[in-house]
């Protein structure tokens, strides 16, 4: 017995060993959280429109184009990480205005599943990089490790950097996705079978809607306690997508957008989900803007913010 | 809790130090004991509300058994059979209860309305307690061995109790047959250093069997069987040929875990498979196939059956295997679609039965090259895909799903304009390293299995294999999916 153990222990430990090395070394890479989390630390008393939101708004809204904003959405990002963060840095905001946070049809029924099979990876990223608090210090959800795919990834990631080349963040300076250019487009997620892949993440039962509802909620009352503008803003989707959206749970959508509303006057509600002026090189996928979608979709909400004077 | 989950390591963990404390190797016993708490503390965390249906099942099996000893030694014959009988139905009856009821309550009423009476049923829903299947088989073999005197029952309910719900096997298998099993829990268990190192080795293969193949396969087939009305043909006959494969790394690598977690119990598990990819027909594909169902309806259904229908000849035979593969598809689940996989099955069996050749199982012949001979590869392929196509109905949600798909196959302009899905280059790889070993390792109990080869004499080269096949493991799982056989 004792052989054997010792066997399975000197077999085991050089793996874990290498397993845990590459677990510090993947912490210490760059990535658009532990970006972001740096900056809005060291920026957030400057920063007077605020962006949250899921992929949809990390691609859509360019800060380059609106002075003193930073966004702070991210890919699957949903509301209850949204809420985590605005409240992150709440001792901070000097001069904070402005929280435009986007709202569709797909974060609006982002499943209640911290660990989530779509998203466990950017769970475990809020965990490590943005002090999302953690459900138990043991839980192997906890390391980079436990997904193994991404972390993979990052070691290949490790390794070309090891190689010199430089690795590039996922986001500009101000937080802004840098991927969805037109260069990467592939015309196949425009099709209806993209959409469809996309809308099987959502869940619209009622007890996942009341979760995302409670942290719309939160936002919301977090942003009139503030005495903060919140701009809801549905970004534009591509008609392929949109149009397998079901009417009943468009109406529920609209129904939580109208509720919120009701409820904290300080909101305004812009949706561009059909938006006209949105043409097929405006989009990344059926989903996403791409640059050019984004630049005149910020231009839109840049002379929104200057109309009403919000900032 | 899974078995290629970090907590199913975790308790087994626990299990396995305690298991091999010195008070507990004392006797037998107390190994026992704690076999059986922790079977059923395993089982609990699975099916919580179920417990009381294996608890009651395993007790009234156990009386029966005793009963049935004294009959015997009383050469009371008719109260033998009668309880045997009795043990057999009531066997049958929990299965019928929670597997079928709804089933065919729900195709009585479909009949009744299509003959004009208008009748609303309210199916009850009830809740298919996990692994019934496995253990209602266990415990009806009990009973019957015992009435053919192959066994003595249990005198300790606790050994019979452990026999029953054993953790390794108790969600998917193997059936373990009493007179194999029951007596290694009447022996004290040693830490055998062979046996454990074999079972970790079984179980590592699993892992890789199950995460890297099966899971990986399962992303493709998965999304092909949501679209598949959508889909061209090509890419239809492709996850049709995907699955078998899927499914065989899917139930091999839950039965290799499990019997390499007996192994480092010091417990012999019956085998599960035998390299079924190297079936030449159909006949030999299902001695190869999940053999301790197979066996099991062969002992206690095709034999019978056989005996009734000798008169009838070929035909007789022909019917009892009809008889015996509908049987093995409805085991599967209370749909359709399982009766006619096996039906599907028994026509495939009727020229090998017309040509004499359904119980031959010759030995597979290398050729010089060490590569099987083009008579057999050609026979292998051939069996596979006939395989595949009755896989097309055992995967099927339902009937008319499964003649939806084999009509879009035929129907379907065969190449897309773009490609409907892309199986990943290291997929193909390693499904083709899985094919590989199964054929070198034809004569091996599983694909992994390392004894006597010189060449893996030395730890170090060993070793790296085993830390490559780890490795393997973590990169190239896919995500978890559940076991497909835990839902029968």
């Amino acid at each position: 017995m004792k052989c054997f153990l010792c066997r399975i222990v000197k077999l085991f430990t050089p793996l874990i060993g290498v397993l845990l090395g590459l677990e510090y070394v993947v912490h210490q890479l760059p990535n658009s959280y532990s970006y972001k989390d740096v900056w809005m630390r060291n920026h957030a008393d400057s920063v007077m429109v605020l962006v949250l939101g899921s992929s949809n708004m990390y691609a859509a809204f360019n800060p380059q184009l609106v002075v003193h904003s930073f966004n702070l959405a991210n890919s699957f990002q949903r509301l209850e990480y949204d809420d985590y963060l605005l409240n992150r840095y709440a001792s901070q905001y000097r001069n904070l205005k402005v929280v435009i946070l986007g709202v569709d049809y797909v974060n609006i029924a982002f499943p209640n599943n911290s660990v989530g099979v779509y998203d466990r990876h950017r769970s475990i990223s809020y965990k490590l990089y943005m002090e999302y608090p953690k459900q138990t210090y043991c839980s192997i959800n906890n390391y980079e490790f436990s997904c193994n795919k991404p972390f993979v990834k990052k070691v290949c990631m490790f390794l070309q950097q090891i190689m010199g080349n430089e690795i590039e963040l996922p986001c500009d300076s101000l937080g802004h996705a840098i991927y969805y250019n037109l260069n990467g487009k592939n015309d196949e997620n425009m099709n209806e079978r993209y959409g469809e892949k996309i809308l099987r993440i959502t869940d619209y039962s009622n007890s996942n809607l009341k979760y995302n509802y409670s942290h719309l909620l939160s936002i919301a009352n977090f942003c009139k306690d503030s005495n903060v503008k919140l701009l809801l803003v549905s970004t534009p989707i591509w008609k392929t997508m949109r149009n397998q959206f079901v009417s009943d749970n468009v109406t529920k959508f609209k129904g939580m957008i109208s509720d919120v509303m009701k409820h904290c006057p300080n909101i305004m509600y812009l949706d561009f989900t059909e938006d006209p002026r949105f043409t097929y090189n405006d989009f990344y996928d059926a989903n996403h803007l791409s640059e050019n979608g984004s630049w005149k979709f910020t231009k839109q909400i840049a002379n929104i913010i200057d109309y009403n004077k919000l900032n | 809790m899974v078995v290629n989950s970090l907590y199913f390591f975790l308790f087994f963990g626990v299990v396995f130090f305690i298991y091999y404390l010195p008070f507990l190797r004392k006797s037998p016993n107390y190994q026992n004991i704690w076999l059986l708490l922790a079977s059923y503390f395993f089982y609990s965390i699975a099916e919580c509300r179920m417990v009381p249906l294996l608890f009651g099942s395993t007790t009234l099996f156990y009386w029966m058994g005793l009963i049935l000893r004294k009959t015997i030694q009383k050469e009371k014959t008719k109260l033998s059979s009668f309880i045997t009988t009795l043990g057999v139905v009531i066997g049958m009856s929990v299965l019928l209860y929670f597997k079928y009821l709804d089933f065919f309550a729900d195709s009585f009423a479909t009949v009744l309305r299509s003959v004009g009476f208008n009748i609303s049923w309210t199916t009850l829903n009830l809740v298919l307690p996990i692994g019934v299947s496995f253990y209602i088989f266990k415990l009806i073999s009990y009973i019957i061995e015992i009435h053919r005197e192959h066994i003595e029952p249990s005198i300790d309910f606790i050994e019979f109790a452990t026999y029953v719900a054993f953790f390794p096997t108790i969600l998917a298998g193997p059936i373990d047959r009493p007179n194999k099993f029951i007596p290694q829990l009447k022996k004290n268990r040693y830490f055998k250093y062979s046996l454990a190192i074999d079972g970790c080795r079984q179980i590592l293969w699993g892992m890789f069997t199950k995460m890297c193949i099966a899971d990986n396969l399962a992303i493709i087939t998965n999304t092909v069987w949501a679209d598949y009305d959508t889909l061209s043909a090509s890419t239809l006959v492709v996850a049709a040929l995907i699955y078998p494969l899927e499914i065989y790394a899917d139930f091999d690598g839950y039965s290799n875990m499990a019997i390499g977690v007996g192994k480092l119990l010091g417990l012999k598990i019956s085998k599960n498979f035998n390299h079924p990819l190297l079936g030449r027909t159909t006949a030999e594909y299902w001695h190869r196939w999940h053999m301790s169902l197979t066996a099991w309806i062969l002992d206690y259904v095709f034999m019978p059956l056989s005996i009734a229908f000798m008169n009838l000849r070929k035909w007789g035979v022909i019917f009892a295997i009809m008889i015996n593969m509908i049987i093995i598809g409805f085991w599967h689940g209370a749909n359709w679609t399982y009766g006619l996989f096996g039906l599907y099955h028994g026509l495939l069996f009727v020229p090998l039965v017309l040509w004499n050749s359904y119980g031959k199982s010759k030995h597979l012949i290398t050729n010089g090259k060490g590569l099987p001979r083009a008579k057999d590869f050609f026979m292998m392929i051939v069996t596979y895909i006939l395989v595949a196509f009755g896989h097309i109905f055992f995967v099927a949600p339902s009937t008319s799903d499964a003649f939806m798909y084999l009509s879009l196959m035929m129907n379907r302009s065969f190449f897309p304009s773009s490609p409907d899905i892309t199986i990943p280059l290291y997929l193909i790889v390693l499904c083709v390293i899985l094919i590989l070993l199964e054929w070198i390792m034809k004569d091996k109990e599983y694909s992994f299995e390392l004894t006597n080869i010189k060449i893996l004499e030395k730890r170090i080269i060993r070793w790296s294999l085993y830390t490559t096949l780890l490795v393997l493991v973590y990169v190239f799982q896919g995500e978890h999916t559940e076991f497909i056989y835990f839902q029968f």
